[in-house]
C-alpha cells in the first residue's frame, strides 16, 4: 500500500512512482532561486548540517522505535555521516549521535535546514 | 523476601549501580546491550533481606529483541523497581519511566551520571522532577558511588506514582516535553575536542583508516603483553616447578599413575608440551600458554569496552557484515570470539533475529580462533615460521567471508537494519578495566581447567585401552585420503573437541610436514567447537539450528581440508 495515499498502486504503479520520485524529489535542489525546500530523507542533508524532522514515513512500530531512540517531529536532526555503499547513517539529536539503517534514515523526512 | 528490579536503557550505568547496591561483581561496559543474562544479587537493609535483579537495557515495555524480553519479564515480577536514568538525557529516558509509573508499581528514580550534567551545561531541578512524577528522585554517580547512600536510605519511600496515568504513545511524548519544559534548563555548550575525534572515528574517510590502526595496535598490544607476561613471569614459575614434579615421577616409577600425572617422559625429561600427563600439560597448557594471553587480551578488550569504541566499530563496519546477514552489533560477538567462544555465542543474543543469531553464532565457531586455538596454531607453527601462521589465518579469513556469504543465501529469514546509539567517548576507569579483566580470567579459568583435565585423562584412558588405534585405523581413508595427514593425526582431531590447544602436544610427534601442519591446525579449528561453545550454542540455538550448524561445519571442514590438500601439498 502506498503510504502517502493510502491506495494500492500495484507493482507498476508503484515502479512508476519510484520514478517519479527519483526524477523530482530524490535529487539535491541546489539551484533553486529563492532557496525554495521541498520534503527530503535525512540522507540527502550535506554532512555536518542540521534541519526539522517534519514526518516519519512508516507504520506504527517504526515510529515507535525512532521515537525511543529521541527521533521525533519537531526535532533538530544533524547529519554526522554516511557511510559508503548504502550503510548506515549517523545522525546527531539531542546532542546524541544514533547510527541508523540507510533504509531507516530514508524515512525520515526534514523540512527547511536550520 | 522483596524483590528489587533495577530498569533503565541500554548504557546508563545500571550494572555498576547494581554493583554498588550489592557489592558484586558485575560487568558494565561503555556498549548497549552488554547485559544479556541478568544478574541477581543480594542486598541486606536492616533485618529485611532483598532480592535485586539486574535486568538488561530496554527503551520500553514493548520489547523488540530478546534482551528487552527478558527485562519485561523481570519487571513483571518485581515488587519494587529502581528506575535508572540517564540524567544527561533525561527527555528520552523519561519514556521508560512514563510506561514503568503506568503499570502502578512502586518506583524510585536514580538520575545516574549527575556529575556529567554539568560539564553539559544542563541543569535539573529535582524537586519539580520529583513533583511531576511523584516519586522520589535521587541524583548519583555510579562510578564514584557518590549518592547511593541517599538512594539506600530512600529506598522504602518508592511508591506507586499518582500523578502519571496509562497513555497514549503520542500523549506520552507530550507529557515528556511538559515535564522537561518545566525540570530542565539547557545552557548551550561549545563543541569540544572529544565531540571532532568523535565524529571523524565514525566518518568513513578517516574512521576506517583509524579503525585499522585501532584493531592492529590491539592485536599487537595483546601479543606483545603475552610474551612478557610469558617470559618474565609463567616461564620461571614452570622452571621452579619442574624438579618438584620430577621428584613426582621417579617416586611413582614407571607405570599407569606416572602416565597418568607426569605423561611420557621424552629423552627422560618432562616436555611440558608432549608428555600429557596431569600434572604437566595438563597444567602448563592453561597456565603458561593460554592464560597469558587471555589476560592481556581482556584487559584490551575491556579498555575498549569503556571508551566506547565499539558502538563505532559496529556503525563502520555494519555495512561488511549486512553482506553475511548480520549486522555491525556483530562486531561484539565476532571480538569476543577472539578470547574465547563461549562469551561470544552468548553475545548473539543481542542481534535482532533468528537468523542473524544463527550466522554469527556458526561463524564464530568456524572461524573465529579463540585464543586457546591461537596457542594451538602459534604453538604447532612457530618453530617454522610466521608465514605458515599467516597462512592459517589467511585460510580462516577466506573461510570467514566464504560462509559468511553462503549463511546469508541458505538461511531463511531477515537481518534488519542496524540502529544503535553512539555513547559519548568516555575515559576508562582503571580500577573497572583491572576488575573486568580480573573477573573474566577468573571465568576463563574455571571453565577450561576442567575441560583441560578431563581431556588429558581421556586421551590417556583412551590410549590404554586402544581405542585410539582402532579410530586411527576408521578414520584413516578421510585424514589420509582426503586431508592428506599421517592417520596418527585421528585422536587430535578427537581430542580437539574437549580442549584445542591440547592437540598440540598430539600433533607435534607425528612427523608431519609443516604444510601438513597448517592443514591440521585448520581443520582443527574449523572443524568442531569446543566442548563448551557446543554445550552455549545448544543452548542458544536449540537443538534443530544446532544440527543444522553441526552438519555446516562438519561439511565446510570436509571442503576447506579438501581444498587446501590439493592448494598445499599437490596431491
Amino acid at each position: 500500500m502506498n503510504r502517502s495515499t493510502g491506495y494500492d498502486l500495484g507493482p507498476f504503479g508503484r515502479k512508476i512512482l519510484w520514478l517519479l520520485h527519483l526524477l523530482f524529489i530524490h535529487r539535491p535542489i541546489s539551484g533553486v532561486p529563492g532557496g525554495i525546500r521541498m520534503e527530503q530523507p535525512v540522507t540527502s542533508l550535506e554532512q555536518g548540517k542540521t534541519a526539522v524532522i517534519i514526518r516519519l514515513e512508516g507504520g506504527f512500530l517504526f515510529r515507535k522505535k525512532m521515537g525511543e531512540m529521541g527521533i521525533r517531529e519537531g526535532k533538530s536532526i544533524r547529519l554526522v555521516a554516511l557511510q559508503p555503499f548504502h550503510g548506515p547513517v549517523v545522525v546527531e539529536i539531542d546532542e546524541r549521535e544514533i547510527t541508523l539503517g540507510h533504509g531507516m534514515a530514508d524515512r525520515v523526512i526534514i523540512g527547511d535546514m536550520v | 523476601m522483596k524483590k528489587i528490579v533495577l530498569m533503565g536503557n541500554p548504557n546508563v550505568g545500571k550494572s555498576v549501580v547494581f554493583s554498588r547496591l550489592t557489592g558484586a561483581n558485575v560487568i558494565a561496559s561503555n556498549y548497549p546491550g552488554t547485559t544479556v543474562d541478568f544478574s541477581k544479587g543480594k542486598m541486606c537493609r536492616g533485618r529485611e533481606g532483598h532480592e535485586i535483579i539486574d535486568a538488561p537495557g530496554t527503551y520500553s515495555l514493548e520489547p523488540s529483541n530478546r534482551a528487552e524480553e527478558v527485562a519485561l519479564e523481570m519487571f513483571n515480577q518485581a515488587d519494587l523497581i529502581i528506575n535508572v536514568v540517564d540524567a544527561t538525557n533525561l527527555e528520552r529516558n523519561l519514556y521508560l519511566t512514563l510506561q514503568i509509573l503506568e503499570r502502578k508499581k512502586p518506583v524510585i528514580l536514580a538520575l545516574n551520571m549527575w556529575d556529567e550534567t554539568h560539564h553539559l551545561g544542563i541543569s535539573i531541578d529535582l524537586e519539580k522532577l520529583e513533583n511531576a512524577l511523584q516519586i522520589p528522585v535521587v541524583p548519583t554517580v555510579a562510578l564514584s558511588g557518590e549518592g547511593f547512600l541517599d538512594l539506600n536510605r530512600r529506598i522504602d519511600e518508592a511508591r506507586p506514582s499518582n500523578t502519571i496515568h496509562p497513555m497514549q504513545e503520542n500523549d506520552r511524548w507530550i507529557k515528556i516535553g511538559e515535564i522537561i519544559r518545566n525540570v530542565q534548563q539547557v545552557t548551550h555548550r561549545h563543541h569540544t575536542l572529544w565531540d571532532g575525534i568523535s565524529e571523524a572515528s565514525i566518518r568513513p574517510l578517516t574512521g576506517f583508516p583509524l579503525a585499522v590502526v585501532v584493531i592492529f595496535s590491539a592485536l599487537w598490544f595483546v601479543s606483545f603483553i603475552g610474551e612478557i607476561l610469558i617470559t618474565h613471569l609463567f616461564a620461571p614459575l614452570f622452571d621452579l616447578y619442574t624438579p618438584f614434579a620430577m621428584d613426582i615421577s621417579t617416586r611413582l616409577g614407571p607405570g599407569f599413575l606416572q602416565v597418568l600425572l607426569i605423561g611420557n617422559l621424552i629423552d627422560g625429561r618432562i616436555d611440558y608440551v608432549q608428555s600429557m600427563g596431569l600434572l604437566t600439560t595438563g597444567i602448563y597448557v592453561p597456565f603458561a600458554m593460554v592464560l597469558p594471553y587471555i589476560i592481556a587480551f581482556y584487559s584490551v578488550l575491556a579498555v575498549f569496552e569503556d571508551s566506547g569504541y565499539l558502538p563505532r566499530l559496529s556503525t563502520l563496519t555494519d555495512t561488511i557484515f549486512h553482506r553475511f546477514g548480520m549486522h555491525g552489533f556483530a562486531v561484539i560477538p565476532v571480538f569476543l570470539g577472539f578470547g574465547c567462544n563461549v562469551p561470544g555465542v552468548l553475545a548473539t543474543r543481542t542481534l535482532e533475529t533468528k537468523k542473524q543469531r544463527f550466522i554469527a553464532a556458526t561463524l564464530l565457531a568456524i572461524s573465529v580462533p579463540c585464543m586457546a586455538k591461537n596457542a594451538m596454531v602459534f604453538g604447532i607453527l612457530g618453530p617454522y615460521g610466521v608465514g605458515y601462521i599467516i597462512l592459517v589465518f589467511a585460510t580462516l579469513f577466506i573461510v570467514f567471508v566464504v560462509s559468511g556469504l553462503v549463511l546469508n543465501r541458505l538461511i531463511r529469514g531477515d537481518s534488519p537494519e542496524i540502529c544503535l546509539e553512539i555513547p559519548p567517548y568516555r575515559k576508562p576507569d582503571v580500577a573497572t578495566v583491572l576488575k573486568k579483566t580480573w573477573m573474566r580470567v577468573l571465568w576463563f579459568l574455571k571453565e577450561a581447567i576442567p575441560f583441560l583435565f578431563l581431556g588429558v585423562l581421556l586421551i590417556n584412558l583412551l590410549y590404554a585401552v586402544g581405542f585410539v588405534e582402532w579410530l586411527g585405523v576408521l578414520f584413516a581413508p578421510v585424514i589420509q585420503g582426503w586431508f592428506g595427514l599421517s592417520k596418527e593425526a585421528a585422536p587430535a582431531l578427537l581430542i580437539g573437541f574437549l580442549r584445542k590447544d591440547l592437540a598440540v602436544g598430539m600433533l607435534l610427534p607425528l612427523g608431519m610436514s609443516p604444510m601438513q601442519l597448517v592443514i591440521a591446525t585448520t581443520l582443527l579449528t574449523v572443524y568442531f567447537p569446543c566442548v563448551g561453545t557446543f554445550a552455549v550454542m545448544f543452548k542458544e540455538l536449540g537443538i534443530r539450528d544446532m544440527i543444522t550448524a553441526t552438519a555446516f561445519m562438519a561439511g565446510t571442514a570436509l571442503v576447506i581440508g579438501g581444498i587446501m590438500r590439493m592448494i598445499l601439498l599437490g596431491i
